[in-house]
């Protein structure tokens, strides 16, 4: 995939694979903070609601579908210390319908969504907002729906505490009633001139789509685009226990730990390694020993946080062996830390790993999304074969040297229980 | 093998059906490293009640899920063990008519597929491994125990179905896998796991004649067929339903719904019938719908407001389901909406738009290797395949839907499943 700048803060990639469903992605990224948080949220809301050429919602779904089913993905989230406004438009591809300028139409439409929204000279409709104002409330609520999402989402916030990126990425309910189409609109254009931009693209006709870019971009260079505080580990601390009681028919464990300092990339790497082994594939301890041999769960994973090295474990397990799953996960990191494992087990999961990151470049999706991981955390393009050398060059001492790193920081227990 | 030229340009499957009456489809991808493949079989969580020979046989509900569970153990050690030496990720999954075995990978494909065959043409039901799995299988229930998603349609079909084995959880429950015994697996896997009721789909980077060449090697092993053919007992299903609401309690924010409608079970055309029904729901309720407007901008439903459709073994629904602050409100409007379609007729100009859209997702579709396998194999169940449905969507018309249309959504046939937030004291 080629990287290069098109404007003051604006970078396009593009990548023509042999894809049959491309994909557009546009990305704005400014630093995270309390301030707009909620604000931020609240936009993609808006920026669904109609452009300037598809003033109406409707009008705008229907454009849509007239573009063979295009598919809109409007979104706000947080990476590290970036608050990110994101748009993606997809659909079958021009060449397997045969229709010559269908990806400029589609990449006009999502250039239009994020930078010509449907306002007036004082902003947002505000009736539109008032309506756009409750389904985020719903959303922040509805939090609490899915238990095992909640634990996790929980245990991160108690994990990054006194820190930004324990930040909600919905917002906050109190925010929502001080915000109306006036304010919101303020804080979309202040974003807007202050975020950099990336634009990622996945098809055919790539070259027309980059000029089509920087043609539309070309007034946008007069922002002035804020530096980003780079990611950072969380220090080592007493470990927080919480118990959290709610009205479950299976409680649902969490643990987060942290490496306690920031990792380079072959560490990282090592630690990922270290995680496939022992919570992260099929054939890992937690999987094996815990699920397997022991039954005390249906599901009981491990995965790395590439942002902060954070490694989060989560299982689901009747309420009377609780203590007993706790106490098989850590026991099983603790034989791992000691080197107690033998070379097939690194071998497995270094196959297992470099296999999935091989089938990366097979999809618009995955293509798109690795790249997009790779800039917001290296700020520069990591090609997945580039990742497959550094996990093919990684040791047994390098393992149990990222095992060895890990402290628990969180454990969470979300029961049904009272005692 | 033969070729099947898919009306796009470029694509293309082979077909061809092993000796023991197994049907291999394989749909070769260039330019792409990954190779999803497919073991499945027909047998889900609806089957129920069968006759092997001249024995009357009636499983537990989730035995279907269980005998998945237990295929990856065999009596030489697990089958994840055997695709750690490949790199490739495998999984399983059951649903109400058909249960499938999958691996992805992007190398040693030839030997992902070897032991694909081998584990699935293995089974190796003990005691032992059999009571161990009742632990793990517990919980996944309890998973689900907690989920508001699930629970809201397991109480729309209590409401729909007064004795069609969908009104059960895929999995069972924890006393109905209780009573689960290696016979009674045994018993499952030779009525199901017979070639000639199962499929076989390599979608990737493998050639035709290779697969051809590796069932030849591999189908030969494994448990023998039984000689006594499966015949399903016909589920014994009034065209009635049960009840017109149900109501549970759960911790949630809001109240969440799922408005459901007992169709007549499809016999004919399924292709064309199925498409047009999922037409017709997005024509009614989809994101340009009067209707989802109206919805959405009075504040009765949110961004969770979907709709699907389901048919199979003796059972077809259609349902709207999303959060909502008044649930019976959004059903009062979908009931309205719908009569007002059959009365005033489908506007031909929203039909063609559905049409492209319908296009663009089955084309798109394609891109993703695990769709083109996941789709082949229940394509095949039912009896027809990408042609089958390409060429429907190029050729149906607002006249045929408005056929279909006077045929469902009958507003005695309705019902409407709620989940209330619990009570909490403030």
């Amino acid at each position: 995939m080629n990287r290069g700048k098109i404007a003051n803060g604006v970078y396009f990639s593009s990548l023509d694979g042999n894809f049959r469903k491309s994909r557009l992605m546009i990305t704005l990224r400014t630093p995270i903070s309390r301030d707009n948080l909620t604000e931020t949220a609240l936009l993609p809301y808006l920026l669904e609601r109609g452009t300037k050429t598809y003033p109406d919602m409707t009008k705008l779904k229907r454009r849509l579908d007239s573009l063979y089913g295009s598919e809109l993905y409007t979104s706000a989230s947080s990476y590290g210390y970036s608050r990110i406004l994101s748009a993606s438009i997809a659909g079958v591809d021009a060449k397997l319908v045969g229709v010559s300028g269908l990806s400029l139409r589609r990449a006009e439409l999502l250039y239009d969504i994020l930078f010509n929204p449907s306002v007036s000279e004082k902003g947002f409709d505000e009736k539109n907002t008032a309506i756009e104002k409750e389904k985020l409330r719903e959303t922040i609520r509805s939090e609490i729906n899915d238990k095992r999402v909640y634990a996790l989402r929980y245990a991160n916030r108690l994990f990054f505490d006194g820190d930004l990126r324990a930040l909600p990425p919905n917002g906050y309910e109190d925010d929502i009633d001080k915000i109306n189409g006036e304010s919101l609109y303020k804080a979309y254009k202040k974003f807007v001139k202050s975020a950099s931009i990336e634009i990622l693209y996945c098809g055919s006709e790539q070259d027309k789509v980059r000029e089509l870019m920087t043609k539309l971009f070309d007034s946008e260079k007069n922002g002035t685009h804020k530096m980003i505080a780079p990611s950072k580990a969380v220090g080592y601390a007493d470990s927080v226990d919480k118990r959290l009681v709610m009205d479950v028919e299976q409680d649902k464990f969490v643990m987060m730990m942290t490496p306690g300092r920031e990792l380079d990339e072959k560490e990282l790497r090592s630690l990922q390694l270290a995680c496939a082994m022992y919570g992260g594939a099929p054939m890992s301890r937690l999987f094996r020993n815990v699920r397997e041999k022991q039954s005390l769960c249906y599901y009981c994973a491990a995965r790395v946080s590439t942002e902060s090295g954070a490694v989060t474990v989560d299982s689901g397990v009747d309420h009377s062996n609780a203590e007993k799953l706790k106490n098989a996960v850590i026991y099983e990191l603790e034989q791992l830390q000691k080197g107690e494992f033998d070379d097939e087990e690194i071998e497995q999961a270094r196959i297992y790993i470099i296999n999935t990151l091989d089938g990366v470049a097979d999809t618009a999706e995955g293509t798109t999304s690795w790249y997009l991981n790779s800039i917001l955390r290296l700020g520069k393009i990591i090609t997945p074969s580039e990742v497959a050398d550094t996990y093919r060059s990684v040791k047994r001492e390098d393992i149990i040297s990222a095992f060895n790193l890990l402290k628990p920081s969180v454990r969470l227990l979300l029961t049904g229980e009272e005692d | 093998m033969n070729r099947v030229e898919l009306p796009v340009p470029g694509e293309c499957y082979y077909e061809y059906t092993h000796k023991s009456g197994l049907k291999v489809l394989v749909f070769p991808t260039v330019g792409k490293r990954s190779t999803f493949a497919i073991f499945g079989a027909k047998i889900g969580s609806t089957t129920s009640d069968f006759m092997l020979g001249n024995r009357r046989c009636h499983v537990p509900s989730g035995t279907a899920h269980f005998l998945e569970h237990k295929m990856f153990e065999g009596e030489k050690g697990d089958a994840f063990t055997l695709f750690a030496e490949t790199g490739a990720s495998a999984n399983a999954f059951t649903s109400f008519d058909r249960t499938c075995y999958l691996f992805e990978t992007t190398g040693m494909e030839e030997q992902s597929l070897k032991t694909l065959i081998e584990f699935v043409r293995s089974p190796y039901f003990t005691d032992e491994n059999v009571d161990k799995e009742q632990g793990i299988i517990g919980q996944e229930i309890r998973m689900y125990d907690d989920n508001p998603d699930w629970q809201i349609m397991m109480g729309l079909f209590g409401l729909l179905y007064h004795n069609h084995p969908i009104k059960y959880d895929i999995a069972g429950t924890v006393e109905s896998i209780s009573e689960l015994t290696p016979e009674i697996l045994y018993d499952c896997y030779d009525a199901y796991y017979r070639p000639d009721n199962m499929v076989l789909v390599v979608v990737g980077n493998i050639s035709p004649e290779r697969v051809e060449q590796i069932c030849r090697e591999m189908l030969d092993i494994g448990r023998k067929a039984s000689k006594n053919k499966v015949r399903p007992i016909k589920i014994d299903e009034p065209d009635t339903i049960v009840d017109k609401e149900f109501v549970k309690k759960m911790d949630i924010s809001m109240p969440q719904f799922m408005f459901g409608y007992k169709e007549k079970p499809i016999d004919n055309d399924i292709s064309k019938n199925e498409l047009l029904c999922d037409m017709l729901l997005t024509l009614i309720a989809g994101e340009t719908s009067p209707l989802y407007r109206k919805l959405y901008d009075s504040g009765l439903v949110n961004q969770s407001f979907g709709f699907e459709s389901s048919s199979g073994n003796g059972y077809f629904y259609t349902a709207f389901s999303g959060e909502s602050r008044d649930p019976r409100a959004v059903a009062v409007e979908i009931s309205k909406a719908i009569a007002k379609m059959k009365n005033n007729g489908i506007s031909k100009s929203r039909f063609e738009e559905c049409r492209r859209r319908f296009l663009g997702d089955i084309l798109t579709s394609l891109d993703s290797q695990d769709s083109v396998a996941s789709n082949m194999s229940a394509f095949y169940f039912k009896n027809y395949d990408f042609c089958d449905i390409i060429n429907s969507i190029k050729t149906v018309t607002a006249d045929d839907a408005e056929k279909v249309l006077a045929g469902l959504f009958r507003e005695n046939m309705s019902a409407l499943s709620i989940l209330e937030p619990i009570d909490k004291e403030i």
